[in-house]
């Protein structure tokens, strides 16, 4: 899933590439663009998701780790998981209907012509695989158990 | 019991730092207080509805201001796995050589200029403690001055543009990235002045810890400068197309990706697997990135709906404090916060509830920006968490932690000097947009 999401993102570098290129040596300007990157942003985005959730890299601070014992730390990060599923789920769950509602009233996009649902189809996916995601990685933790090391960190 | 909106908003602020602190993965814990605080104030309905309508920002037309985000991510990551920092390295050593620390300043001057290619703090420590500390010590440099200046070097990285930090400010606060790309490099570049002035004085007070290095001859110094024609186009298409209206901020990050790319496939520093990793880590990044801002929408929602940042700007115009009273409390806040939050949650968390104060006041959305950033910096080598601080110890696991906290403290003067410089000189970053956009 993370090569599909890379390749998103190649192709968003290469189509503003040739946007760019297009609109100063030929003075073309597209007029979709906006959309297309919309678009691939949206799908590189919710398609990495499920992978950052399955490897547990979403970013935690780690700091009560070497304040409390290896239970206490388990509990801890099982509770992170079930947060973590929840929002990704409630997320999901309410994101059905109003993109049902963009099919069924066939609200299309501003400039590229197609029905918005096409923008909720990654949304959906990606929210329902990164909990399910997430539901794979408590099964993984009570069949292998939890690994050890560091908490992921993150910053930009 | 009936709980004031404000009251909720206050206990939803706390509720999500407690659950940081529990280890609770941050955009989970602020998209579950947004979730559970938006139900107390109005519906558990609602709020399910609102967790589905914030998730569609990232679909709608105004996310098209996001997609920059990846791609500079992207041209970082090409930057770091082609090797530009070790060429930087070189070229800043031979601009200071002949003068004490030579190599300290040279690892401040590389700091800023892969800042300038990175738009990360952590991707400029971790690159930079792995090609300079290594040489430091190798030339007897102590290690708390090595460590220290990598540590602080690094923050360097979240100010000068492009900054990932920024962008996501700009996301939150409605700014303009253009504007804040302005504001940040002469802070930017004043920053790393003061880490310099910093090294010099360490090397005066304890010469045995920064020692001096014979100079080197006018052709040897040029040699690695003129290797650092990659930087310079790599930087001109980031910002300078940006400052001069030739590329929108997307456009710019995408150009400079593909060039970053191009230069890297031409010089023979990346082959295909490098290529396919780089793309990998620069998705997997940003995933984790917006699951924060996923999470972070959705606590905005819930902070808009109890008033919580107009009960704030209430209280603080009702007790008439002076401007650089209240910005003294938030640097305050912001200290705090940076000892156990890393700089992006920080963002996400504090500016809907400070920068409608910030702006009653008087003080500059732009402006506000490059000092959040800033005072987010100074969080990242704040001990007991500091992000830095750790990367450097993942790097080179054989230094003490106490030797790089020792290392930090002289640039944290530093620090506080350009916080105490950019309130009471706003044009530091407002003349920059001022110039170019004729805003600020």
């Amino acid at each position: 899933m993370a090569l599909a999401a890379a390749l998103c993102v190649a192709f968003m570098m290469l189509f503003t590439s040739l946007s760019v290129t297009l609109r100063y040596v030929t003075g073309w300007t597209g007029e979709n663009d906006v959309d297309i990157m919309v678009l691939a942003f949206a799908a590189s985005f919710f398609i990495a998701l499920p992978a950052v959730t399955l490897r547990d890299e979403h970013v935690a601070v780690d700091l009560i780790d070497s304040l409390v014992g290896a239970g206490t730390r388990k509990c801890l990060r099982w509770f992170g998981l079930l947060l973590t599923v929840g929002f990704l789920g409630i997320s999901f769950f309410e994101a059905i209907q109003p993109a049902l509602d963009k099919l069924a009233f066939g609200e299309r996009a501003m400039s590229l012509d197609i029905n918005r649902f096409w923008f909720w189809l990654p949304l959906l996916v990606g929210l329902a695989l990164a909990a399910l995601g997430g539901v794979l990685l408590g099964i993984q933790w009570m069949l292998r158990g939890q690994p050890d090391g560091p908490a992921p960190h993150g910053d930009a | 019991m009936e709980l004031s909106h404000e009251l909720v908003g206050g206990l939803g602020l706390l509720g999500v730092l407690v659950l940081i602190i529990l280890r609770v993965p941050v955009g989970a814990a602020l998209g579950t207080a947004g979730l559970v605080g938006y139900a107390a104030v109005d519906s558990w309905e609602f709020a399910a509805v609102a967790a589905g309508e914030t998730a569609s920002y990232l679909i709608g037309s105004e996310a098209y201001g996001l997609t920059v985000v990846p791609l500079f991510i992207l041209m970082g990551v090409v930057a770091t796995r082609s090797g530009m920092s070790g060429e930087l390295y070189a070229a800043a050593n031979a601009l200071f050589s002949g003068m004490r620390g030579a190599l300290a300043m040279g690892t401040i001057g590389a700091c800023a200029g892969f800042g300038a290619i990175s738009g990360s703090s952590l991707a400029t420590a971790a690159t930079m403690s792995r090609v300079a500390i290594p040489e430091m010590r190798r030339f007897g440099y102590g290690e708390a001055i090595a460590t220290g200046t990598v540590a602080s070097g690094g923050t360097l990285g979240i100010l000068i543009p492009p900054s990932v930090i920024l962008i996501f400010y700009a996301i939150i606060a409605e700014a303009g990235v253009p504007e804040l790309f302005a504001a940040a490099l002469i802070p930017g570049i004043v920053l790393a002045l003061l880490h310099l002035v910093v090294i010099a004085i360490v090397g005066r007070l304890a010469p045995a810890s920064v020692p001096k290095m014979p100079g080197l001859a006018l052709a040897a110094r040029l040699r690695p400068l003129l290797r650092l024609w990659k930087v310079v186009i790599l930087f001109g298409c980031a910002v300078g197309g940006i400052y001069l209206g030739v590329f929108s901020p997307t456009e710019a990050a995408a150009v400079s990706a593909f060039v970053a790319i191009l230069i890297a496939v031409a010089t023979r520093t990346i082959d295909w697997k490098g290529l396919r990793d780089s793309a990998v880590e620069t998705v997997m990044t940003t995933a984790m990135l917006f699951f924060i801002v996923l999470g972070a929408f959705l606590f905005k929602e819930f902070m808009v709906l109890t008033q919580l940042p107009q009960a704030v700007t209430d209280l603080f115009g009702a007790e008439a404090l002076h401007p650089y009273v209240v910005i003294l409390i938030m640097l305050l806040v912001y200290l705090v916060l940076g000892c156990f939050l890393d700089s992006l949650s920080m963002i996400l968390i504090t500016v809907p509830v400070f920068l409608p104060l910030a702006e009653i006041i008087g003080f500059d959305k732009v402006w506000f920006g490059i000092f959040v950033v800033v005072v987010a910096e100074i969080g990242l080598i704040t001990p007991p968490v500091g992000m830095n601080i750790f990367v450097i110890r993942a790097q080179i696991p054989d230094i003490s932690l106490g030797a790089v906290y020792r290392g930090i403290v002289p640039f944290l003067f530093a620090d506080a000097a350009l916080v105490v410089l950019l309130v009471l000189v706003p044009g530091m970053a407002l003349w920059l947009p001022a110039l170019f956009y004729g805003q600020g």
